[in-house]
This record gives C-alpha cells, structure tokens and sequence, in this order.
C-alpha cells in the first residue's frame, strides 16, 4: 500500500473560475487567500471537458471517470414518474464517488453542495446536497428542504438554521457588487434582487461547510460552489471593457459584479482555510473557465440545446497545496479527470486503472508512489449499496414508463410531453463525449438517436453526426449527410461548409478543400478558417504559410491547443525540434487529452535524442488514442533503436501493421 | 479593471456572511431573529396545511403490485374469489392477453398526480403497478402483495401483449435494468413506508402450487373477514401461464 501523504483534503470547487480574471485581481492585491494559497503551492490550468456542462464536469472530479462511465449526461433527467424532466440526481450516478470509495476504505468525508449530490449518501460523514442552498421559497413562505437534502439526518436540524434567504440580506450585502444602488428602480430591474440569491446561495453553502469542518471529524471535505458561474453568466456582459450593446447606465451599475463576486470567494476561501489548517492539503478548481475579453460572445445562442455554455473557456483554474506538494509553481498538463486519482494518491490510496488519467504526480515535491486498482467498482460492497437504493439510469427508466402506457397501465397523460428533448440532448451529450476521447465509432449512434428524431435541433444535431462520421473515416456517410443538411437548409451554412472541407481534405482533395474555405462566406480570420487553411497548408507541403495561419490563430486565441499543436507540426517539417517540443507542450497544457500533440511532442524529443521522454510522450498518444498506427509505428522504431525491448517493438510494430491493413488513418489528424 | 475599484470590507456585514456558520450567527445576532420567526412560522403553517387526500390508520387497501404481466390480475382473482370486493370500474375489458380480466381502476393510473382516490379504495383490493405503488400517500395501512416473475417472462409477455395490438416492445436490453429498479424502489418503499406490510408471491409458485399461495395470501391479509383460500386457489388457471422460461 502506498505512503499516506495528506493529514485531511480539502477540495474546493469554484464553477467556472478563471485565471484571466483572477490574475489581476491577484496583482491588484484584491485575493489575498488565493495569493497565500498559491505561494505555497502550485497553480496550473485544468482543462474541461466536451460538453463543458457543469453537473458532468463535476461528476468527473468526483469519479475520475469520463460521462459514458459515471452516467451524468445532461442537467436533467427524467422525473421518477416519467412526468417531466427534473434537475439530474447523483443518485443517476453509475459509479463511486470519492466519497464512496474513502467511506470504505474507513475515512470521514465532508461533502456540501456538490453538483450534482441530491439525494445525500449513506457515506462515513456528512453530505449535504446540492438541493439545499439554493432559496427556493419567495420570503416570509415556508422554505422547506426537500427530503434526503442532509447525511445524517440528525445533522439537519442545525443545518437547515444556517440556510441564507435572499430576503435576509441588506443593500450593505449587495453594495459592493452594485455601483449606485439607490439608482436603481428594483421594481423595474430584476438584477438586484438575483445578486442577491446568488450571494444568499453562496453563503449557505458557506455556512453549512464551516459547520460541518468544525464540528465534525473529516478526513475528506469537498464543497462545491456556483456562484462564480451565475455571477458570469448574469453578468460577464458588464464586465470591462465595456462591450458593444451594453448601455453605460448598466455598465455603470454592473461592471464590478464579476470582480466582486471572486473577491466574496476569496473571504470565503480565507475562512475555509484557516478551518484547514496548515496540516491540510487543499485543491482549489473550477471545472472550465469562462470568457471575459474579445472572445466574450455577443450573442448567447438560444435556439441550441444548453447554448449559454458558449461563454465557457477550455481552461478552469488549479491551486494545490500542502505537505509535499511543490511550492510556487506552475504545473501543466492538468485536466478534471485526474483529481480524483490525485485525492485517492494523497490518502495513500491505490487508483483506479479504468479511470480516465492518472495522478497529478508533477504537483508533488517527490514523485509519490502510486499504486492501482483493476477498478474501484470492484472493490468492496459494489456502488449503489453505498448511494442509496435508486442508483440507475433514469433514461433507461423514462423508456419502461413509456412502455407501461403503451401497455396501458399507467397514464399517458401523466408521462408524454416530459424529457423527449432531454432524452435527445442527453443522446447527443454521449456522444459528444465519445467524439471527443477519440470514439467517434461509439459516438455515431448516440447522435443518430439524437438527429433522426423529430426535434428543433436537428440540424445541430446532425453537424456532430457529420463530425464523428468524419472522424471514423466514414467519408461517403459524412458527405452523404452533409447533402442532407444543406438540402434541409440548416441555420448552420458556415459550420457545414467548415465540415465540408474537412470531408473533402479526408478524401485526400487538398485543393478543392483549400478552395471552399475561400470561398466561405465567413470571416476569413476566424480560427476555425486559419486552422483549416494552416491544416491543409501543411499538407500541401506549404509549412511557412501554414506557420502564418497558426501563429495568427494564436494572436487571437493564445490558448488554441489545435493551433499549437499544427505549429509545432510545422516546426518539425522545418526541423527545428526544440521549438516543436515546446509548442507540442503548449499544446498539451491546454488539452491533455490531445493524441496528436503527445505524438509530436514523442517525435520532437526522439529528434532531439531523448528517447526515454519520447516513448513515455508517444505512450500516451496510443492510450489516449489505441488504433493511431503512426504512434505504433515510432514507439516500435524507439524500441527497437533506442531502448533495445525487441519484444515492445514486435508488440507496436504488429499493432502498426493490423492497424494499416484494417484502413486505420495511419497519420495524425489535426 | 474598474476605475474606482471596490474595495469589500473585511469587517462589514459581507466579511460576516463569509466568514461561514459563526458570522451568520453573528449578523442575525445584530439584525434580530424577525426573519427567521416569520420564516419558522411559515413552515410550521406549511407542514400542517399538507394537501392530499385525507386518510386514516383505519382504513386498510389490499395492495397487488408487480410489473405489468407478473401475475397480478391473477392474484386480483383469487382475492376477489376469496371475498375481497375489488377496486375497479370495469373500463378495461377482458381480452386475448387477459382473458378473465384486468380488475384495474383507471383512476389508478394516475396515481402519481392524483392520490384523491384512495379512500375511496378502502376495504377493497386494488391493483397498483410496480412503478406507482411508491406514490400511494401514507396515512393508510396497506397490505401489500408484490407478485413476482422472471424477468424475461415478463418481457416476452409484454411484448406479445403489445404484438397483438399491432406495436413493437422497446429494447429488452433498456426494459431490465429499469424494471428491477421499479422492484428495488417497491421494496425499498415498503420497508420504510409506515403502514405498509409486504408479502412476496412467486408468480411460479402460485401456478404450480395455488393451494399454497392462496394459504398464503388468506393468512397474510389482515382485512376483517376472512378470506376463503379454497376458493382462491380454484381461480387460479395455469393454462394462463404461456410466457414461460422453461
């Protein structure tokens, strides 16, 4: 059994925290918890996950395990009575939580307001769930916490006295969101009043996590707050610079409710902190950042399904620290999925090997020694006897009450006109999850489910189809749809025409696929334009124009992973190996799970005679991607050149060769 | 960046919210407890003005449940033969898939919107399927009867109870975890439900042995009379019995 390295974890969620608006207020001196916090620890990007949607992402800190495995594919779910859709429950959740697998192994947790937590676990600890702080009763009327909110329940009692309503709290409260509160017409504008219950939320949980810290023993606290996300989707808009459309009467009023809501974070950080203690290792995150430059859209869609998630940046933050962790440092290549293996590490705990990624061991001052399991699910009692008694997926219960009425049993009434479109979306999140970890073959019948269905979102739907299609190697079935759609008249032209030239480039007609991105009717400096041209460019054996097209791509987008990666591509057409090591590293900072860019950073480091970094470099790109035949192919080049495994090279060299004959894309894809 | 930069003071009333369960305490020790009195109020208002039907530990429902073609029109049957008068409207004629009956209320199947009928069903048998049984309000006593099949045997006779009528069963492989989670949440509903008592029936065992189970069923039943079992064990046909495994 591995060394136990933390006294206590805490784990702290910020949804949608972001560097680019914490660092100057860091440099401003206006997060003095945060700036303690990161002095003695590491601080890093953390790269989401597609869809970057809030109760996924946190059911992936929490599991380790990417949406397809731990079961949370959408923020509804079927209600239990097949009525409606309601707010998803982590009772829907397939597979242990951190919380579970610490119950087991014999340590205490704290867990508060985690999203989604609803109804609270059995677990060794408290759990109070994510249904209990948001204020849902108008003042003055019975706000009554629905029943399962706290574990255990002798806890509730005290707990539910530490409940904030949004009627309780004064204009000292909001003023410092608010320039010029006494100007404002509150009758008229809403905005106010919905300050208000985001802080009055935030405070509850606040609360209830102070409580439970101190006055219950705890080896484990995770608490997860929202308020950052609701603040910024409220109000990111009136964050300088002032953006088009904004009035200056509401930039006047509104423009420091982004600021302010981190500094209220940062007051409660120093709370929970001091409540550590230094014995206490702790991890601050947020599960994706959020937009607050040019890159803030005008627009948020409303005709797509969860559209306002468009505001979301790739990047969420990180800040770890502790005993043994690394002291003022950045670390790279961080993404949600290796907290859970990072906080099982931390206790002494083996972790799983079906999870999705591995330990953080580059925030650690000493690589720790690490350990896994098969898997968690099977170790100890099997998950569902530890969350409750109604852990399943809640689809696959919506589809049996749909079947009752059709028998006759129950009424239809009472079932149809509920979650269809939550069914649909839910389809098209899975697949999207498989699209983006590289199984587009698992992610073409989720989307057939969600495009072949009657639905406003079709021609949404059916772009994915087209993608994952495309990502197969299916090329005459992407075509084939995307005629469909451009005879459908989608409301997406330039989207389709972007994957129409991707179809075209796949099927080998670089120049024809040049020509339609010329011809398209959009903003010919639009990173999706440049990164295509950059894409073929290279192809075409033009490197230094399509250098051009990735360092412009870059100027507008300094965190695009994809144009750091065809950047360092570049580099190493031009053999220039130390500058597309370092761009491949950029790359992977940005997006971990990237095979391509692990590819090129394997084939930079062996350029430069670093064969060991390579092999571990192009390892991970056949992990994350097991049928890239070129990756086999250089891993069995390293073995049998460099490191002398015969065996090892044998082993890729034969995956290289299966892999060919069966039609794999024997080269990258970008 | 703003400005005129805000500055939130540690030491206000925001520094108190913050700072967790002690400032809170703190801040409603300045601003008085009005709010929470009114608040508590309310509540208490809430929790004694519940809606639903009224019921009453005197009233006693004799429950049948189980997944739709377990065998619960059959054991209706044999209570019915027994002397247990059946809640139902007779809307649902017999046919091909039950040829003696359904013994259904339609007002049952909207039982997870509309509980008003409950004590309407008092003293009667009543035939609730799996998935609604859990929304039965408590303040009754319900005998409980959960009939229970292999799986697969209900789901090849769903799906020719469908076929006859012309439409296709969803995918068996969706239908099988769902319906054992209706049974989990049935079971698990009746154990911590006050006034609820359970009895489990085999839906083989009652076919193979009706005697048995109508013994069973007689000495489970806590309705005051008692239930002729010779009687109840006569309704039982196992020429019914056509979906089975082996």
């Amino acid at each position: 059994m591995p060394q136990r390295l933390a006294e206590r974890v805490l784990l702290i969620g910020w949804d949608a925290a972001d560097w680019n608006v914490i660092t100057p207020l860091l440099d401003a001196g206006k997060m003095p918890s945060l700036q303690a916090l990161i002095e003695r620890g590491v601080m890093g990007n953390l790269a989401t996950l597609d869809p970057p949607f809030s109760p996924m992402l946190w059911t992936s800190v929490a599991t380790g395990h990417t949406a397809d495995r731990h079961g949370i594919v959408h923020f509804v779910q079927p209600s239990d009575d097949g009525t409606s859709a309601e707010p998803v429950l982590g009772s829907s959740r397939a597979v242990k939580a951190l919380w579970n697998i610490l119950s087991q192994e014999g340590l205490r947790s704290n867990v508060v307001g985690w999203w989604p937590s609803h109804p609270a676990e059995p677990i060794d600890g408290a759990m109070v769930t994510n249904f209990f702080h948001p204020a849902t009763a108008p003042a003055h009327e019975a706000w009554i916490a629905p029943p399962g909110t706290v574990h255990p329940p002798e806890l509730e009692a005290e707990l539910l006295k530490l409940r904030v309503h949004p009627a309780e709290l004064t204009a000292n409260h909001v003023r410092p969101f608010i320039e010029g509160l006494e100007t404002i017409d509150q009758e008229a504008d809403p905005r106010p009043a919905a300050i208000a219950k985001i802080l009055a939320d935030a405070a509850t949980v606040q609360a209830a996590a102070t409580y439970l810290m101190d006055t219950q023993p705890w080896d484990f606290t995770a608490v997860y707050f929202d308020a950052i996300d609701h603040f910024c989707h409220g109000f990111m808009r009136f964050h300088p610079p002032q953006m088009a459309g904004v009035s200056d009467e509401d930039f006047a009023h509104y423009r420091n409710v982004v600021d302010a809501s981190y500094m209220f974070h940062d007051m409660m950080l120093g709370r929970l902190l001091d409540l550590a203690g230094d014995d206490c290792t702790v991890m601050l995150i947020s599960d994706h950042g959020f937009h607050s430059d040019h890159r803030r859209p005008q627009v948020v869609p409303r005709h797509v399904p969860a559209g306002a998630a468009v505001e979301h940046r790739s990047f969420g933050v990180i800040a770890m620290a502790g005993p043994g962790i690394r002291r003022d440092e950045r670390i790279n290549g961080a993404s949600l999925l290796n907290i859970a293996p990072t906080v099982l590490t931390l206790f002494g705990l083996p972790y799983g090997a079906d999870m999705a990624a591995a330990p953080l061991v580059q925030a650690f001052e000493d690589v720790p020694e690490l350990e896994t399991v098969p898997s968690w699910e099977s170790v100890g009692p099997p998950h569902g006897s530890t969350a409750g008694p109604s852990a399943a997926d809640p689809w696959s219960k919506q589809e049996a009450m749909r079947q009752l009425v059709a028998l006759g049993y129950v009424d239809p009434d009472a079932v149809v006109g509920g979650g269809e479109g939550a069914a649909r979306d839910a389809a098209f999140n899975l697949g999207r999850v498989y699209l983006s970890t590289g199984r587009p073959a698992e992610a073409i019948p989720h989307f057939e489910q969600a495009y072949r269905a009657e639905s406003p979102h079709r021609d949404y739907y059916g772009l994915s189809l087209v993608e994952a299609h495309l990502d197969a190697g299916q090329i005459d079935a992407a075509r084939r749809l995307a005629g469909e759609l451009r005879k459908a008249e989608t409301r997406f032209p330039n989207a389709l025409a972007l994957l129409q030239s991707d179809i075209e480039a796949a099927a080998g007609n670089d120049d024809a696929s040049l020509a339609m991105l010329d011809a398209l009717d959009v903003d010919a400096a639009s990173p999706e334009v440049r990164l295509r041209r950059g894409h073929l460019l290279l192809r075409l054996g033009k490197l230094e124009q399509a250098g051009e097209e990735y360092a412009e791509v870059l100027d507008v987008d300094p965190d695009n992973a994809r144009a750091y990666n065809g950047l360092a591509t570049v580099r190493i057409g031009q053999k220039r190996y130390g500058e597309a090591a370092d761009l491949a590293l950029e790359a992977v900072a940005r997006l971990y799970y990237f095979p391509d860019a692990h590819f090129h950073l394997g084939v930079a480091m062996l350029k430069q005679g670093w064969a060991e970094r390579a092999e571990s470099a192009l390892k991970v790109a056949v992990r994350q991607r097991p049928r890239f035949a070129l990756a086999h192919h250089w891993l069995a080049r390293i073995y049998q050149d460099y490191l002398e495994d015969r065996p090892r090279s044998r082993q890729h060299y034969g995956a290289y060769q299966a892999l060919t004959a069966a039609g794999a894309p024997d080269n990258e894809s970008s | 960046m703003p400005d005129t930069p805000y500055t939130i003071p540690e030491g206000g009333s925001l520094g108190l919210l913050a700072y967790g369960h002690i400032g809170l305490e703190r801040w409603r020790e300045v601003r008085g407890t009005a709010w929470k009195d009114a608040q508590r109020e309310a509540v208490e208002t809430a929790r004694t003005a519940a809606p639903g039907p009224t019921l009453s530990p005197d009233m006693l429902l004799t429950v049948v449940t189980g997944l739709p073609r377990s065998g619960t029109s059959m054991a209706m049957q044999m209570l019915v033969a027994g002397g247990l008068p059946a809640f139902t409207d007779g809307q649902r004629e017999a046919d091909e898939s039950n040829p003696r009956g359904y013994y259904e209320h339609d007002r049952v199947r909207s039982l997870a919107t509309d509980p008003d009928w409950v004590p309407d069903a008092d003293g009667h048998a009543v035939k609730v399927v799996a998935p609604l049984a859990v929304h039965l309000p408590q303040g009754a006593r319900y005998d409980v009867i959960l009939m229970e099949r292999d799986v697969d045997e209900v789901l090849r006779s769903q799906s020719a109870m469908l076929g006859r009528s012309g439409e296709a069963s969803a995918d068996a492989q969706v239908l099988r975890p769902a319906y054992q989670r209706f049974l989990d949440e049935t079971l698990a509903w009746a154990e911590r439900t006050p006034g609820v008592r359970l009895l489990r029936v085999r839906h083989a065992a009652a076919i193979e042995s009706p005697a048995d189970v109508a013994a069973q069923l007689a000495d489970f039943c806590s309705a005051p009379d008692p239930l002729d079992a010779h009687a109840m064990a006569s309704a039982v046909d196992p020429s019914l019995y056509r979906e089975r495994t082996s």
